[in-house]
């Protein structure tokens, strides 16, 4: 008996249940009896004695929710046909095994039956009992295997779609995500931007404050030695009018030589001092009653003290008027002296400004000569230099050289010296040594001797943003900046440092970049 | 009492052009002394008192390796009152110059480059100021 196969196959917890349809009460009595027998009850049968019954019984069980495992209908009967009955049957419930039971085998309600109904299965009457039991029995399992199948393939279609819905899911969030992202990176590029623009500002800012103070001293100069020039021009020559008649040829001859003996070096105001008590010596040695301010007219001239040759002068009724004479004749020679040191000393800072602010603009390659580019970043340091620092540079005899850009590598340097600066509180050693012993590459050392770096931010100090310089003094991009910079030239810094000795910062870079 | 004008720069040059100028301008009414630095100036203030000189104007930088120029002319009012002080300066920080006025008596704060005119001027003013207060 096939009843365990049943029961296994059957998920629901009714029967399964066959529709059997008959206009004959005599076959559908014995279809009924049969299949009960067969199946030891296990099996709800609902008849129908037409096709039209038929199908309106199949339509409540549907309606129901019921599952028609198999329809077994006879062929010839009066209104619609078996063949007819199944294929309207197979319209309403496909799932369902429709047997076609005749004795009339018409091939052609069969092939109908076939083509239209899904046919399961073709038997002739008179049929053998166990033959149909069989026949159902498969029709049952084959039912609930194929719903299964179908089940199965709807859970895995449903699987799928959830799957693909998950799967949009995540790529839209992935894509706003990664949208999101590319926005933050955007934001986060041009804050960078602008801080290393502001760092630049900053720097700037200390540089222009620095370079019109060394500016103004020339200017300074400049402006006073002219205006002396111009207001002075009809003195001098009154004065010296008045010493070509004062003098004769002689003292004239000697008076002249006396004003090219001036020495144009400055003094400093020590030796100065010391000069002139060297002259009241000299006056006194020869019993020359000479004033205090013609020793201030030699001191100014800065005349060796050793004048002997020019003693007539000294001697001289009109001496006096002679040495301002000559003084004021001097100071005119000297005036222009000034003038074209203080020009030469602007022209300068000003070189020293345009190399350095040319940064960015013409970023090409260049041969260079690495003192030169580290002088032109001292000089505009000078004035926060020699507040109280002293600058020791070590550089080799000969010209060192190497592949870089130039703007860039003054940037660097600008920055160490700067750092060391800040270090040191502007007072201290800022020693700079140019290092030249490896084939290679190149070594520039900036040793300060502040307090040094502690060992706990050793690491940091090369990361973006890191300061230790109160809230707004410094934007910890520095040495970010110039390691990049350093890179770039296939260069690396090192770093030494003892807390209470010092801090070196060691920089390597290629002499070639071929 | 021989009296003298004090001008301190750290930059030589400067030196040497304020004391052609205020030469010019002033004659040889006063001495002029110079010293390149704040503690050599106060050193040779010592020194001028020691022998008799009367520093009766100082003109200084601001910014000096050292001593700042109004740390110097609080140090110099203290111990030497009743001098003309100016401050002749490409760079002075603000805080610094109030300071000056208000602790150190300043005259006048002058800007590099200066007017010869304008630096004579002030000596001049001063100089009377001082006469009325004595």
């Amino acid at each position: 008996m096939g009843l365990g196969i049943l029961i296994f196959i059957n998920m629901t917890s009714s029967k399964p249940l066959v529709l059997c349809v008959d206009d004959e009460p005599v076959i559908l009595s014995a279809l009924n009896n049969q299949l009960r027998r067969y199946f030891n009850n296990h099996l709800t049968i609902e008849t129908a004695s037409s096709g039209e019954e038929g199908i309106e019984i199949l339509d409540e069980l549907l309606s129901e929710g019921r599952d028609v495992e198999v329809i077994v209908s006879d062929q010839l009967m009066p209104g619609i046909k078996g063949d007819e009955f199944l294929t309207l049957s197979h319209e309403r419930a496909p799932r369902s095994l429709k047997i076609l039971l005749t004795g009339y085998a018409s091939l052609e309600s069969v092939g109908n039956a076939i083509n239209h109904a899904n046919l399961y299965r073709f038997i002739g009457k008179p049929w053998q009992e166990d033959d149909l039991g069989i026949t159902v029995r498969e029709a049952i399992n084959v039912y609930w295997r194929e719903k299964l199948i179908a089940e199965q393939n709807e859970t895995l279609k449903t699987l799928n779609h959830e799957l693909e819905q998950k799967v949009r899911e995540r790529t839209r969030e992935l894509l706003q995500k990664n949208e999101a992202l590319e926005e933050s990176i955007a934001v986060t590029v041009s804050t960078q931007r602008k801080l290393i623009q502001s760092e630049k500002m900053a720097a700037l800012g200390q540089l222009v404050a620095g370079v019109a103070h060394e500016v103004n001293t020339p200017l300074g100069v400049i402006k006073s030695s002219i205006g002396y020039m111009i207001k002075s021009y009809d003195h001098i020559l009154r004065d010296f009018t008045r010493i070509l008649r004062v003098l004769k040829a002689r003292e004239m001859v000697l008076f002249l030589r006396m004003i090219e003996l001036v020495n144009k070096e400055f003094l400093t105001t020590k030796e100065e001092r010391d000069l002139r008590q060297k002259y009241f010596g000299w006056f006194a040695e020869n019993g020359l009653h000479l004033s205090k301010i013609s020793a201030d007219c030699l001191v100014e001239m800065n005349l060796p003290a050793n004048l002997e040759k020019f003693l007539p002068l000294f001697r001289h009724e009109r001496a006096e008027f002679i040495i301002k004479a000559a003084h004021s004749i001097t100071m005119h020679e000297k005036n222009a002296g000034h003038i074209k040191l203080a020009a030469d000393k602007a022209d300068k800072i000003i070189f020293a400004l345009k190399s350095h602010s040319r940064m960015d603009q013409t970023d090409s390659i260049g041969r260079i000569d690495l003192a030169r580019n580290i002088e032109t970043v001292l000089i505009l340091y000078h004035n926060q230099v020699k507040q109280g620092v002293e600058v020791i540079k070590k550089y080799p005899a000969s010209v060192v050289q190497l592949d870089g850009y130039a703007d860039e590598l003054s940037q660097v340097w600008t920055n160490l010296i700067h750092n060391s600066l800040y270090a040191m509180q502007n007072k201290g050693k800022l020693t700079i040594e140019i290092i030249d012993s490896h084939p290679e590459e190149v070594q520039v050392n900036v040793t300060d001797n502040g307090p040094g770096i502690p060992d706990e931010i050793k690491d940091k100090i090369f990361n973006p943003f890191f300061t230790t310089k109160p809230v707004g003094e410094g934007s910890g991009l520095g040495l970010e900046i110039i390691s990049r910079i350093v890179e770039k030239h296939m260069g690396r810094i090192e770093l030494e440092s003892t807390v209470g000795v010092g801090t070196t910062f060691k920089v390597f870079l290629k002499r070639s970049h071929k | 009492m021989e009296k003298v004008i004090l001008c301190i720069d750290d930059e030589k040059i400067i030196l040497d052009s304020l004391r052609i100028q205020l030469r010019r301008e002033l004659g040889y009414q006063y001495g002029l002394e110079l010293a390149e630095n704040a503690e050599d100036g106060l050193a040779l203030m010592e020194e001028l008192t020691d022998s008799g000189v009367k520093v009766i104007v100082i003109v200084t930088d601001w910014l000096m390796p050292g001593m700042k120029g109004d740390e110097f002319l609080i140090k110099v009012h203290k111990r030497f009152p009743g001098i003309v002080k100016i401050m002749l300066s490409g760079f002075v920080d603000e805080a610094s110059v109030a300071r000056a006025y208000k602790e150190a008596n300043l005259f006048k704060c002058l800007r590099k480059p200066w007017e010869s005119e304008e630096l004579v001027r002030t000596i001049r003013e001063g100089l009377n100021q001082l006469d009325k207060q004595q």
